[in-house]
Parts: C-alpha cells; structure tokens; sequence
C-alpha cells in the first residue's frame, strides 16, 4: 500500500479523532445554543449545523471566513473515522459480535440523517371544512411561481425557489417562454405606503421595507421580489414587486385591515404577462408540494373537558380522493394517531380560531424508520456485549 | 504481520468510507432546484367564494350569485368576493374581479380614476365624476357603471382594451365589480354582466366560513417592538399577529377580555380621519365626515407630541354585543403610532386610565 494511503487511513482510524471531533461537536452545540438566542433556532440551524463550517463576517461586508467546523463536517469526519476504524479492526470473532453491532446502529444513525436531511420534507395543509387541497405549503420556504393559466383545464407551473432569487441576476428555464430578471429580492419584509399619494386621489404605493430576518421559533421571513419580465427577443414584459403579502389569503387580508383604506381595491391582484398567445400569472407564495391526491376537511372536532376551557383532543375527519386508483375513503386524523399515506405522515397540527379550519402537518421522510433501526441495533449490541461478559463471569465464578 | 487479504481489506474498505465521506460532503451541497409540472384548474369552492382570515373581525361580506352562461367561476383568490374567466376568440380572455371594501369610505373616486389611468385616459375631477357614469340595477339597490375604454391599442394583436366597471354601496361598505379585457369580449359580454348584478344577493359577514385571524402560519417578524414602555398591572402580553407590534390582554367582567395592541406606520400612516373611520367600520359606525372629526376627538401633549384620542361605541360584528374601542395616535419618532383598546364598555371605561399611562410610558428606541 502507498505511504500516502497508509498516513490517510492511519489518520482517519485514529481514536484521537474521534475524541478530537466529538470534543468540537460539544464546542459547536454549546456555541450553538449562545447563539440561538440572538439570531433564532432555525438560522443557527442553517449557520452552524447544516453547514461544514461557522463562518464569521465582518460587519458591512460581503466576505467571511470560516472560524469552526460546522455540524456537516464534523459528522462527515466522524462517519468516515467510525467506519474506517471498524474495518481496520475487523475480526471475524464471537466475542466482538457485541461491539460491531453497536457499531453498525451508530452508522446507521448518522447514515440516516444524512438522508433525513437531504430528502425530508415538512409542511401544512390548512383545510377548511368542507374544502379541499391537493398541494401542502412549505412554512419557511418561498416560491416564484410562474403560472401558465391560458387553459381551461390545467396550469402549468414553473415553481423556482427563492433561494434562486437572493443572489438577484437573470434567471432562465427551457419552460419559460422569457427570462425573469431579478432587481431586488428581501428574505423579509414589512407593507408600508409611500408617503404621497399617487395622482390626485388619496391610493397611495404599497412599498415594502426590509426587515431583519426572523430569530423567533413562531415567527416566519415574508420575502419581497422586483423581478422585470423580459422577452427572449429582448422585448421588456413588464416590471413586478412580487411578495407572499400579496399572494396569501390571510396576509393580503392584514394588509387590507391596516392599509385599505389607502390601496385600490385590487392592490393584490397578480400580475399576468401575456406573451405569444398565452397569459402567466406570476406569484410569490410559500413553496407548494402537490399531491396525486387530494384531501377533503370533513369535519373538524376541537374537544374540551367539560366546563373547562382546557383542550382534550382535536381531531379531522378527511376524505382521501384520488382519481387515478380510484380511491374514496374517510379517515379520522386525531393526536397520536397520524394518517400514513403515499409516503407522507398526515399529522393533526394546529386550528384556527373559529374551529372550521384544520391545519395538518405534513411529512414526507423517506428514511424514518432508520432512527428505531439503529436503536434497536445498539440496542442489541449492547445486551449481547453484556450478556458475553455476564456469561463469562459466570463461568469464572463456576470455576 | 498483515496479511495479503487484509491489507486488501483494509484498502477496500478505506475506499468505502472515503466514498461515504463524499456522499455526505455531496449531500451537505445540495442547491435548489427549479421545478416544472403540471396541475388541473382549481375548482370554487362549494361555500361560493367564502374568504378566509383577513378583514375586519367577523368574516369578509360576500355574494351569492349565478354564474352567467360561458363564463368560467375562478377559485376564490386573494381578496375577491367572486372572480371569473370568460374566454373569447383565440388566446383572449377577459376577467370579471368583485372586491368588497369593507371599512373603507369615500375611495369610489379614486378606483375609477385608477380604472382609467389603467386605460390611459385623464382622472376625473370631483365636479365630473358627480354626473360620470349611468346608473344600473345591482341586487335590489343601484350603482354607477363607468364604460372605459383604452385610448390607443393596448393588448397583443393591437387591439384595445375596455374597463366596464360598477361601483355599489351596500350598507356602508364600496362593492366593486370590474370587467375588464380587449374591448370587443367585454361589450359582447355587457348584457350578461349587467344581468349578472341584477341578481347578485349581498351578505355582510360569512356564515359557515372560516372566522377570525390565524393562529398559524407563524406571524411576521417585524424585529422586535421598536419602543420601550411600561406594562400596566393585570395586562398579559399575547402574542402579535402580522403587521401588529405588540398586543395585550386584560381580563374584564364575565370572562371577556380587553385587547389591546400597538402598531406603527411610515410617516402619517394615513391620517387621522381614515384611521378613524377604519375603526367605526370595525365597530359597524358610519364613516365620519371631515367636519365632524374634531368634535370626536381629544388631544392629549405626549412627549413633546399631539396625541389624538378617538372613543368609540358601536357593535362587535363577532359577537352582536355593545362594544366600546379607545385609540390613540401618536405621530413620533418619523412615524404614527396606534394604541388602540377594545372590549366590552365597562371593561374599557375601566382600563382608559391604564392605556393613557401606557401610551405616556412609550418610548421610541433610537
């Protein structure tokens, strides 16, 4: 074997590692933890668990440095230290049996959420009774929706993610007709009017100021886009300010509440380009997930204990109906008892005051059974190293 | 020493963990990705596009109606009471939009002009726009019906567009309907237009819709209160809704409580009497007129600032019961801060004290 590769692989089963990297790990949630209370448990999340490295920035610029390994990298390092080792140290033994089980849950763990991390999904349905939804709704991600609204039947939608959005520039698809240039795109965002009115009326501009982003664990990023809608021709379509203030029912309905009286009635209309013969709806929203199914809010049931304003079970009856099995059927989702289907975990989540609108949690998480599998593997290990070491005790003390 | 097998062991293996070690490093990069595909047309709703939260407290007013023959009924969206599609000749299509204005007065003037600037054509002044319009059945009542079309060849095609637009009052609330699309779709549609108003029926509040705001999805984030005060005794923080800075609760006779919140807009926020007017519509008050403001008002030195108390009794549209409301608007610090209580009459004639020291104790942080 190279000299190289001997140093790599005796490198990377070293114990020292191990304890050098789980000693960053405890750094990284404590550090993590300070954190959060400033800027939010999902931003720290983002900044020093799903990242390979913590990075600092200096005020007012545009450049940072990484100054800590972030959770990625250290889970990374880890795996690749835990697995090299075992190998390294493989023997084909009984007595060891105990040890590579335990080994093998580990792996599995962290191998789990990998996948957990890379293809969970979680979002909401938020159903009033006696409606239905084929899509779900991201609660902290945004969407450019771009909507070919011209058939009677179908739309056609080129969903692009904000994330695409934030570093402005011009942004192309083979299923977009034109190119949407980006001007300005704010994470998050506040309605406020212009301080004249526009013309000789009272309507006044509806302008968005931007905001720091969200740090509270009940508190969401309502982004704002100025995107310029351009022929592939060179022909521009038209200019937009886009944002969910505008495209979602009940924050449209707040913006009414404060500043109506001062917005024309369709201040939250979305704008419609037509081009060769057809017309797109443009929309910023929280990113959608559309199902083959579609789900029916039967009924909503908010049970409290009698004479008492304490909550003792919500539960949703729901119509499961989709066209292509053929399949209608009712379902009670309740606490503790989530409805499993296409791969998704329907969960009672929250309500609405009124108790006429159910709002469900969705999760789609391909590798959820990977966490009781690696228990149940440590688990086991653990009880044959113990029952191993018992036996031989027993024996011993037989002697 | 090694064998030949586990040294090929070893290397096989180092191989596999480098290799997950890749995988993950690979799985940490992931980028987002457009999406392209395709969903069937979202259909109405069967309550007739009930609205969900938003609007006053009580539930947005609504139609009920007929969809005329031909014309396609749109999923309730937005801030519509009733949209739809009537598609013509080729790719063109024109939009019937009726949007309530609950709470709001005095803005008929406005929309038009802004229908027609739409269309390039000049606003009407408040002398013109009195005899502007013809005058057509909408329900029971009548409205105003402005026929506005585009000067010069505004859509693909070169053609012109049109604006029918009707403006109706019903029970102090602006109704407006507007038909708008290439100019010959929407004449040809007229007759079908004006006989759809005749048979609208009007409905203030929902039955059976959804009711009040949110409680989820998480509410904006606004950065924190900007201001410092002192909370009075007995009132409890609640948690804000969008666009509000904070809010509060104190517990009042016969288990309702008192509400209070605090919130702030830009420069004038839009003055004082819409502000005012904005309120007695969300205490089902007739808007007051700009004479008689003064007399509903109290001014109050705050900090160096003429704060403007508004008192108010009217009806919670939520419940049917007397209420009473309380605000004050504070201009300070480049904007216009809005205190504003409401309960039950008693409940609030009690807690006035508490608001007024409240507001005096707010302090704008820098």
């Amino acid at each position: 074997m190279s000299p190289i590769l001997n140093k790599l692989l005796k490198f990377f089963t070293s114990l020292r590692l191990t304890v050098v990297c789980l000693a960053f790990a405890l750094g990284l949630v404590f550090i993590g933890t300070l954190a959060q209370v400033k800027m939010g448990l999902y931003i720290v999340q983002e900044n020093y668990f799903q990242s390979f490295f913590v990075r600092w920035q200096p005020q007012n610029s545009d450049w940072s440095i990484p100054i800590y390994p972030g959770g990625y990298l250290l889970g990374t390092i880890l795996l690749v230290n835990l697995i090299a080792a075992h190998i390294q140290r493989f023997e084909l033994k009984r007595k060891k049996i105990g040890i590579f089980t335990i080994h093998a849950g580990l792996i599995l763990l962290l191998v789990g959420q990998l996948f957990t991390e890379l293809y969970q999904v979680e979002s909401f349905m938020r159903i009033p009774e006696g409606e239905s939804r084929n899509y779900s709704e991201s609660h902290r991600e945004s969407e450019l929706a771009v909507v070919d609204v011209t058939d009677e039947k179908s739309d056609r939608v080129v969903a692009i993610p904000a994330g695409l959005l934030r570093t402005g520039g011009e942004i192309t698809h083979e299923a977009l007709p034109f190119k949407l240039v980006v001007k300005r795109f704010n994470g998050n965002s506040l309605p406020e009017l212009s301080e004249a009115p526009e013309g000789s009326g009272r309507f006044r501009k509806l302008l968005y100021k931007e905001q720091p982003r969200a740090v509270k664990m009940n508190d969401r990023d309502i982004p704002v886009a100025e995107v310029e809608v351009v022929a592939k021709d060179g022909a521009k379509l038209g200019e937009f300010t886009l944002s969910n203030w505008l495209s979602e029912l009940h924050l449209a309905g707040l913006v009414r509440e404060k500043l109506g009286s001062f917005l024309p009635p369709d201040f939250d209309k979305a704008p419609v380009v037509s081009h060769q013969g057809r017309q797109y709806e443009l929309n910023l929203r929280s990113a959608r997930y559309y199902k083959p199914h579609k789900i029916k809010m039967l009924d909503f049931q908010h049970d409290k204990y009698i004479g008492t304003d304490i909550p003792k079970n919500f539960s949703s009856r729901v119509q499961i109906i989709r066209e292509d099995t053929r399949e209608d059927r009712e379902v009670l989702i309740y606490m503790n008892n989530p409805l499993r289907y296409g791969g998704e975990t329907y969960y009672q989540g929250s309500f609405e005051r009124g108790d006429v609108v159910s709002i469900l949690q969705v999760v789609r998480n391909p590798s959820w059974l990977t966490p009781y599998l690696a228990c149940a593997l440590v688990g086991i290990g653990l009880l044959t190293q113990f029952l191993q070491h018992l036996a031989g005790f027993v024996r011993k003390r037989a002697a | 020493m090694l064998t030949e097998t586990r040294k090929c062991w070893e290397t096989k293996g180092g191989a596999l963990a480098l290799a997950i070690g890749v995988l993950f490093l690979g799985g940490g990069c992931k980028k987002p990705e457009i999406s392209v595909y395709t969903i069937p047309k979202e259909q109405p709703s069967a309550a007739n596009a009930s609205m969900a939260a938003g609007g006053p407290a009580g539930g947005m007013p609504h139609l009920h109606y007929t969809t005329p023959e031909g014309w396609r009924e749109q999923a309730p969206s937005r801030m519509r009471a009733a949209s739809f599609l009537i598609p013509g000749e080729g790719s063109q299509q024109a939009e019937l939009a009726v949007v309530p204005l609950p709470g709001v007065s005095g803005v008929e003037r406005d929309s038009v002009n802004l229908w027609r600037k739409d269309q390039g054509l000049p606003e009407y002044s408040e002398e013109e726009f009195k005899s502007a319009g013809a005058v057509v059945p909408v329900s029971d009542r009548e409205g105003r019906l402005f026929d506005i079309e585009s000067a010069e060849a505004k859509l693909e095609g070169n053609l012109k567009s049109r604006t029918l637009g009707v403006v109706a009052l019903r029970d102090g609330t602006p109704w407006f309907f507007k038909l708008s699309g290439e100019s010959g779709l929407v004449k040809a549609n007229e007759a079908k237009f004006l006989e759809f108003l005749k048979k609208v029926e009007f409905h203030s509040g929902s039955h059976g819709a959804p009711g009040a705001a949110a409680s989820r999805p998480p509410a904006a984030s606004a950065g924190g209160p900007p201001s410092v005060w002192v909370v009075p005794d007995g009132w409890k923080a609640t948690t804000p809704g969008q666009m509000v800075l904070a809010s509060f609760q104190s517990a009042g006779a016969d288990g309702a409580a008192v509400e209070t919140t605090v919130s702030m807009l830009s420069g004038d926020g839009g003055g004082v009497l819409a502000n005012v007017n904005r309120w007695r519509g969300q205490l089902q008050l007739p808007p007051a007129q700009p004479g008689e403001l003064e007399s509903m008002l109290r001014r109050v030195d705050i900090h160096g600032h003429t704060a403007v108390f508004a008192d108010m009794e009217g009806v919670n549209p939520k419940t049917g019961k007397p209420a009473r409301m309380v605000a004050a608007i504070v201009p300070e610090g480049g904007g216009t801060w809005f205190y504003k209580m409401s309960g039950a009459a008693a409940d609030v004639e009690r807690e006035q004290a508490n608001l007024l020291r409240f507001v005096e104790s707010a302090h704008p942080k820098h």
